[in-house]
C-alpha cells in the first residue's frame, strides 16, 4: 500500500506539469539573491556558502511543507484511504518517502551547481549534499507533521514556517556543523552522527504524531 | 483530588475558592519579594544596583519553563483522556507561559546591557529561550486558526508534546552550537554559592511568579469553561433564510 500511495505521487508530479519544480526554482533564486546581497565576490561568499545552501534548502522545503496533504486533503482521497481501512502511519510514511524525493531530492541534486556559483571546494560540495542527505528524513518528517496539523486550513503559509521553525533549528545547526567538519574528519564527524540521530527521533516521534494530527483532522 | 476536580462545575467551585488565594497571596509575595529584592537586599560585587534585574528576570524565566511543563503535562491528559477541562488548562497555561518567555528575554536583555555589554548575544540559553517563545507563538496560533473547539485542542496538544520532546534537544544543539562558535565568556552569576541576602528575596520572587502563574491559570481556565459552556448553549438555527425584496 505505502509502495503504491509513493508511485501515484510521483506519478502524478510527473503530470504536473513541473509544479514540483518549483522548490528548486525558489533554491536557484534565493542562492542568486544571496549572492547578489552578499556583493559577488568569492572570498567573501565562500565561508558562507555551505550556510546559504542550507537556507535555502530549508526555506524551499518550509514552502512546500503545505502542499504536502492539500490536495488530498481537499479533493478526499485522504478521508477515502482512512475510511478503507489503510493505516495513516502508512499514509505518512508514503508522503514523507513522497515529498523527500520531489522536493528535497532535487536540491541535493542541484547543490553542486549552487556550489560552483560560489567557486566551493569539491570537499565542501561533497560535504553539503551528504550533510543534507542525512537530515532529509527529519526535514521531510517534521513538515509532514505541520502539514498535517494545518490541512485543510487556508493561508497557513506563515503558520507552516512558525511551527516547523523550532523543529528545524536543530536540523540546521548541526547540518550547517556537519559540512564544515566533514573537510577534517570526513563522514566520522559527530555532527553526522547527530543529524542521523535527529532523523531517527524525527521518525519515532514525528510520523506517529504527523498521523495522529492527521486523524484528528479527518474525524 | 485531581479525579474530583475534572468535573467542570466542581472545578468552578473549587476555582471561585482558589483563584482569589492564589491571586492575593502572589499580590502579597510580590510586594514582600520587591521590597526584599529592590530595597533591604544588598547590590552584588560584581554586578552593582543592576544585579536587582535578576530577581524579577530568573524567576521569569523558572515560570517560562514551569509553564511549558505544565502544559505538555495538560496536553498529555488532554490527548489521551480526551478530557475537555485538560484542553482549557493547556490553553491557558500557554499565555502566561508566553508572557513569561518574552518577559525572561526582554529582562534578560537589559541585564545584559549592564553586565555583558551587549543587548543580545547568540549564547545556547539565551536561543533556546528565542525558541521556547516560537514553540508558546506557535502553539497559540493553532488555537486560534482552527475554530473547531475539539480538533484545535488535539492538534495543539500534539504540538506541545512534540515540542517537548524537542526541547532538550533544542538545548543541546545551542548549547554545543555555542560553544563550537564562542568559547564561552558568558556565565549567569553563580547559583549554589549565591549569598542568602540575595537567595532569599530570589526564592520570594520564585514564589511569587509561581502564585501568579497559579492564579491566571485558574482564571483562564474558568473563563475558558464559561465560554465553551457558552458557545454550546447557543442553539443554532437549522437553516435560515433571507428574503431580499426589490
Amino acid at each position: 500500500m505505502i509502495w503504491s500511495l509513493i508511485k501515484r505521487d510521483l506519478i502524478l508530479a510527473m503530470r504536473s506539469g513541473g509544479t514540483w519544480l518549483y522548490g528548486l526554482f525558489f533554491f536557484a533564486v534565493f542562492i542568486a539573491l544571496c549572492a547578489i546581497a552578499l556583493g559577488g565576490a568569492f572570498n567573501v561568499m565562500r565561508p558562507f556558502a555551505p550556510a546559504i545552501i542550507w537556507l535555502a534548502v530549508i526555506f524551499s522545503a518550509m514552502l512546500s511543507f503545505p502542499a504536502i496533504f492539500q490536495s488530498d486533503f481537499e479533493d478526499g482521497n485522504l478521508a477515502q484511504l482512512k475510511i478503507s481501512g489503510q493505516s495513516l502511519l502508512g499514509v505518512c510514511t508514503a508522503k514523507a518517502v513522497s515529498f523527500a524525493t520531489l522536493s528535497i531530492l532535487p536540491l541535493i541534486l542541484a547543490a553542486p551547481l549552487a556550489a560552483i556559483l560560489f567557486d566551493m571546494s569539491s570537499v565542501s560540495i561533497a560535504a553539503v549534499m551528504l550533510s543534507i542527505g542525512f537530515a532529509t528524513p527529519a526535514l521531510a518528517i517534521y513538515g509532514l507533521l505541520a502539514g498535517a496539523i494545518l490541512a485543510g486550513r487556508q493561508g497557513g503559509g506563515f503558520l507552516i514556517v512558525l511551527i516547523t521553525t523550532p523543529f528545524l533549528i536543530p536540523i540546521l545547526i548541526f547540518g550547517v556543523e556537519a559540512t564544515q567538519s566533514y573537510v577534517q574528519s570526513g563522514l566520522g564527524a559527530v555532527e553526522f552522527r547527530v543529524l542521523i540521530g535527529l532523523s531517527l527521533i524525527s521518525i519515532a516521534v514525528g510520523l506517529p504524531a504527523a498521523s495522529a494530527a492527521l486523524k484528528a483532522n479527518l474525524e | 483530588m485531581i479525579n474530583y476536580l475534572a468535573n467542570p462545575i466542581r472545578f468552578l467551585k473549587f476555582s471561585k475558592v482558589a483563584a482569589p488565594i492564589f491571586g492575593w497571596l502572589s499580590l502579597g509575595t510580590f510586594v514582600w519579594g520587591l521590597y526584599l529584592a529592590l530595597i533591604a537586599s544588598p547590590p552584588a560585587i560584581e554586578h552593582g544596583q543592576s544585579v536587582r534585574m535578576m530577581y524579577v528576570h530568573v524567576p521569569a524565566a523558572w515560570g517560562a519553563q514551569m509553564a511549558y511543563t505544565a502544559l505538555t503535562i495538560a496536553s498529555l491528559v488532554s490527548f489521551i483522556w480526551r478530557h475537555p477541562l485538560a484542553d482549557s488548562a493547556a490553553r491557558s497555561f500557554a499565555l502566561p507561559g508566553t508572557a513569561f518567555t518574552f518577559l525572561a528575554l526582554v529582562t534578560g536583555s537589559l541585564w545584559g546591557r549592564p553586565a555583558w555589554g551587549t543587548w543580545w548575544q547568540w549564547d545556547g540559553r539565551m536561543t533556546s529561550v528565542l525558541i521556547l517563545l516560537f514553540i508558546y507563538l506557535g502553539y497559540l496560533a493553532i488555537w486560534n486558526i482552527i475554530p473547531e473547539r475539539k480538533r484545535a485542542a488535539r492538534l495543539a496538544s500534539i504540538l506541545a508534546m512534540v515540542g517537548f520532546i524537542n526541547i532538550p534537544i533544542i538545548k543541546f544543539s545551542v548549547d554545543w552550537w555555542n560553544t563550537l562558535h564562542q568559547p564561552a565568556s558568558i556565565s549567569s552569576p553563580g547559583a549554589p554559592g549565591m549569598p542568602p541576602e540575595i537567595l532569599w528575596p530570589l526564592l520570594v520572587m520564585v514564589t511569587a511568579y509561581t502564585l501568579l502563574f497559579g492564579w491566571l491559570s485558574l482564571r483562564g481556565i474558568e473563563a475558558d469553561i464559561v465560554k465553551s459552556r457558552k458557545t454550546r448553549a447557543e442553539s443554532k438555527p437549522a437553516a435560515t433564510a433571507t428574503i431580499e425584496t426589490l
